[in-house]
């Protein structure tokens, strides 16, 4: 296992460069010149001050320097750059917005799982009840509603109409609000949005749920405890669900990085200033190095998540060897 | 399953497959819905006698009237007339992305399950390569280097459209090659083309029809979600989510605004789904509802 693990880890390394490259030379192919914004602030910019700007940020070099200087920063100093839309350091933009996202995610996640774990379970144990109908109501519904426009939806019903609930962003400006006061605050903004989440993840979740807590009860082993008359309780939780949640938890981790996509989305409608939007917006402005930063990212979680996928799947299920 | 066939077997099936289909009432359904948004979406210039790009700005946010059944946009547009093209938009783009997707997934797995060996390793390498990239973004990526408009988000959404057509067909194939009527097609001197195309292509269709069916909704979906980040169709053509991306800015006082595209997103895959839910029980002997 720990062998596995470390040849794992070493295969990353090539595919993160792969992409890492890709990331790069597609960014710079991005049409407009990033100083453009310099002469429409100012037409009567001599263009040598221009150029003076571009050498600064290393825009004279040809792109293989270019690329190689980046390398070399991010793996000796751990440098990501700079975001010219935000003026900071990448870093700071990234440590900026990262805990909101995981705050939004890991709520989401959390909604996600409590409703639809509990459903799944239901609806397998009482197949073609009026619930598991309900359920396989409510997973057409959430494959097919554009979730960017539930969010809207949302937030026309409870902001708008009701006004029960902020419509956009983080918090209220304008308040100096202190311990549960500023919880209480942050909460009202997150409800929306989280709800928004959660049901991108609640569909797909309630039928991995429903599937694999079907495909244990018509194991052996479960047979085997009927027979010898255990009560049916017992059966389904101790011997079913233990077994059901082991798949789950795998596919749960391999959608995360997954999620990041509905973050985007999300954010953007409730303006919520997170990574998502970070990265919407660097992308928009031609900012390259956030969004190269980000795209890095995302790339190292999904493969980091594969990898924990593996590792829990050989512990949910002690006849699988990875040599 | 079929393995080789004669015309009147073939068609036989056809009608049996059919049958069933339309006997899945969420199929039937679905089938009525899509029919009729297409027709309407096809037939927009003569059911609407208002342009769908002029701005009127003396008309901006009317209500709902004779001339204006779902009233007007932000910049006076018919608003019915908007959506009547921006179906053809999503529709378009949603049945071209599926079927190119499925035909570069099919050509893949295809290859890479009859090759089998080093060959397929080395493509399934890339297939997993692929799925490990965070797509949407790259997608967002995309669109702002080769820019939005149809065909550019055509190409870009196939990109990332073909690796589960081409897991699945690899699998399939890979189950059938080693099946008796396989070997004795071998024996009786086929050749490699006539092996793989007439005997092993076949029997991956019904998975691959109910796959392309469902990417058509992913693709239409697609489309809303970079359009409605401002990454999609480019105005003032059209689309479901650049009428939302517009619809965006208004909310507060034109809440119809955001409701119309997005329903339409919605219904539209929803059947969509409910078609690709028929067809796979209607297209797999084993798989009857009820089982």
């Amino acid at each position: 296992m720990g062998n596995f693990i470390i040849r794992r880890i070493a295969g990353m390394i090539p595919v993160l460069i792969l992409i890492s490259l890709a990331s790069f030379s597609l960014l710079v192919l991005m049409p407009g010149c990033p100083f453009d914004h310099l002469r429409m602030a100012d037409p009567d910019m001599p263009p040598e001050q221009i150029e003076r700007i571009r050498a600064i940020h290393g825009y004279d070099q040809p792109f293989y320097l270019r690329y190689v200087r980046w390398l070399q920063a991010l793996i000796v100093r751990g440098d990501l750059g700079f975001s010219r839309r935000y003026q900071i350091p990448v870093a700071e933009l990234i440590g900026r917005n990262i805990p909101r996202t995981i705050l939004l995610m890991g709520l989401s996640m959390g909604l996600a799982i409590i409703i639809a774990i509990p459903i799944g379970i239901f609806s397998a144990t009482r197949q073609y009840s009026l619930l598991d109908h309900l359920g396989t109501g409510f997973a057409f519904f959430g494959f097919a509603v554009p979730n960017f426009w539930l969010g809207m939806l949302l937030m026309i019903l409870f902001a708008v109409h009701l006004r029960w609930l902020p419509a956009a962003g983080m918090r209220s400006v304008g308040f100096e609000l202190e311990g549960w006061a500023l919880i209480a605050d942050r909460a009202r903004f997150l409800i929306l949005p989280v709800i928004t989440l959660a049901t991108a993840m609640m569909a797909a979740w309630m039928r991995y749920m429903r599937s694999s807590m079907l495909e244990v009860l018509h194991q052996d082993y479960i047979r085997t405890a009927r027979a010898k008359g255990l009560d049916e309780r017992l059966i389904i939780y101790k011997h079913g669900l233990r077994n059901a949640l082991m798949t789950m938890i795998t596919l749960i981790a391999l959608a995360i990085p997954g999620l990041f996509s509905g973050a985007i989305l999300t954010e953007a409608v409730f303006a919520f200033p997170g990574m998502g939007r970070a990265f919407w917006h660097a992308l928009v402005a031609r900012d390259t190095f956030p969004v190269i930063a980000i795209i890095m990212m995302l790339a190292t979680l999904t493969i980091v998540f594969n990898l924990i996928a593996d590792i829990l799947y050989a512990f949910a299920d002690p006849r699988v060897r990875y040599d | 399953m079929t393995t080789s066939s004669g015309g009147s077997n073939r068609s036989g099936e056809l009608r049996l497959i059919i049958n069933h289909l339309l006997r899945h009432k969420l199929a039937v359904l679905g089938l009525i819905i899509v029919f009729i948004i297409a027709v309407v979406a096809v037939t927009a210039p003569w059911l609407s006698e208002h342009d769908a790009r002029r701005t009127n700005l003396r008309h901006r946010f009317a209500a709902p009237s004779g001339e204006h059944p779902l009233g007007t946009d932000e910049v006076g547009r018919d608003v019915l007339t908007r959506l009547m093209y921006g179906g053809r938009i999503s529709l378009s783009l949603g049945i071209i992305v599926a079927a190119i997707s499925v035909i570069i997934g099919l050509s893949f797995g295809a290859i890479s399950g009859y090759l089998g060996g080093t060959v397929d390793s080395l493509m399934m390498k890339f297939v997993d390569f692929m799925l490990c990239l965070p797509f949407f973004p790259i997608l967002m990526v995309l669109v702002v280097v080769i820019g939005g408009g149809f065909w550019n988000l055509v190409l870009i959404m196939t990109i990332f459209g073909w690796m589960g057509v081409a897991r699945i067909v690899r699998a399939e194939i890979l189950a059938v090659k080693a099946q008796d009527f396989v070997s004795a097609a071998r024996a009786t001197g086929a050749s490699q083309a006539r092996i793989l195309f007439r005997h092993l292509i076949p029997n991956v269709v019904a998975p691959v029809i109910v796959a392309a069916t469902l990417a058509v909704g992913g693709a239409i979906i697609g489309e809303a979600s970079l359009s409605f980040l401002g990454l999609g169709i480019a105005p003032p053509t059209p689309s479901w989510g650049n009428m939302l991306f517009n619809a965006r800015a208004y909310f507060w006082n034109a809440p119809a605004l955001v409701i119309w595209p997005g329903l339409l997103i919605f219904l539209t895959v929803l059947s969509v789904n409910f078609i690709g839910d028929g067809l796979r029980d209607a297209l797999d002997p084993h798989q009857r509802r009820g089982n």
